[in-house]
């Protein structure tokens, strides 16, 4: 689903030994969704409050804030910079988030991402050369909101990124 | 990590075998984990049940020329930022790599001092330290390939004088912790495994130097 520009900026799969764990969605997978295309929020757009909405999105400019599609995909492109926390059906990180993220199926930082926060989700893939500061936890129910099994659910660190501002709706 | 002129190896890890020997996957075991994320120790860790939190440390600490700490209370202070919030997490496992090699014995003092309050009791630190002259420019990226096997990418040997921490030296900057195990590798690095055993859990801390509850040190043949 993740509408690259670059053919050759594939993620590659994730199981690339016998025991390692089920390969994340591919896009072809992922395209499985509504007919309408993802929503794109343009490299120049600034957007401070809660994001939400019921398509795939992907992120190129500045989101501050909360960002909500949890049915959805969420792209953050190689422009993109979120100052939030993120939930979504698989999200993509190829530019930067500070915040966490709550990815229901799959939880993928690209070479190309720095993200420091969070991620709860079933899957979780980090390609060489990403960046990554913060927990990562697999067994953890993203609905809930609960963390696993002996930790209490924390936001941040580095914190939650504040939404005071009007959201906006895809 | 810059990959400039780094070059990648493959080393044994004595230490590593040792430390996840007795790690039971149906335990819901935390790893942190202070140098930079990999995907591949991510999914050695997930298929052992464990929970990670990846600190980064040393990038943290020094890649932001902005950011540099310059004095000791300001590395206290910056150490007790980058590591999580002790309210709400406690770790079983914590993975200094060979990091130790690149502080100062105040350094490692204000490093130590967040990472204990983040211990479980019994948790344990694995650390390498090199017992050579001069070590690489900056600390290296370990990558676990199985539990007793790293692949290490560092850059180019013998760029800096190695602080040859010696074990009464390390015991004294880890007040609380006990060795556990030590294994001597020939690639010319003591691996630790401290464990933390607080003196308020009841159990008797010997000093620095004395024979602990160490059972071996191994020399890799």
């Amino acid at each position: 689903m993740w509408k690259k520009q670059d053919s050759d900026n594939a993620s590659p799969p994730l199981a690339s030994s016998p025991s390692a764990p089920a390969p994340l969605p591919s896009r072809k997978d992922s395209q499985a969704q509504p007919s309408r295309g993802a929503a794109t929020i343009g490299p120049s757009i600034v957007i401070k409050g809660d994001v939400s909405g019921q398509e795939d999105l992907i992120i190129e400019g500045t989101v501050e804030g909360e960002v909500s599609l949890r049915k959805h995909n969420v792209t953050v492109g190689r422009t993109g910079k979120a100052k939030a926390d993120i939930y979504g059906k698989n999200i993509r990180v190829e530019g930067e988030v500070r915040g966490n993220l709550f990815g229901e199926e799959a939880v993928v930082i690209h070479e190309t991402g720095s993200v420091a926060g969070n991620i709860t989700a079933p899957r979780v893939s980090l390609e060489n050369g990403s960046t990554f500061k913060g927990s990562i936890d697999m067994g953890a129910s993203v609905d809930s909101g609960q963390p696993g099994a002996g930790s209490k659910h924390k936001v941040g660190h580095p914190g939650k990124a504040s939404g005071n501002k009007p959201g906006a709706q895809l | 990590m810059s990959s400039r002129g780094a070059e990648t190896v493959e080393q044994q890890s004595l230490g590593l075998k040792a430390l996840f020997a007795g790690l039971d996957p149906n335990t819901d075991s935390a790893v942190l984990d202070l140098g930079p994320a990999s995907g591949t120790n991510l999914t050695f860790f997930s298929q052992l049940g464990c929970r990670v939190h990846v600190a980064d440390l040393y990038r943290s600490l020094w890649d932001s020329a902005a950011d540099r700490p310059t004095d000791a209370a300001t590395f206290a202070e910056a150490c007790s930022s980058l590591l999580p919030d002790s309210d709400d997490h406690r770790f079983d496992y914590i993975l200094t790599w060979d990091l130790f090699n690149y502080l100062t014995q105040d350094q490692i003092t204000a490093v130590v001092e967040p990472l204990t309050a983040l211990c479980k009791p019994g948790a344990v630190l694995f650390s390498m330290i090199s017992i050579r002259h001069q070590i690489a420019s900056r600390p290296g990226s370990f990558q676990i390939l199985e539990p007793g096997r790293l692949s290490t990418q560092q850059a180019p040997s013998n760029a800096r004088p190695s602080p040859e921490y010696k074990e009464p030296q390390l015991l004294r900057l880890l007040p609380g912790f006990l060795v556990r195990r030590c294994f001597l590798m020939r690639h010319g690095v003591q691996e630790y495994l401290f464990e933390y055993k607080p003196v308020s859990a009841g159990n008797e801390q010997p000093a620095a130097g004395l024979p602990g509850p160490r059972p071996r040190s191994l020399r890799m043949p």
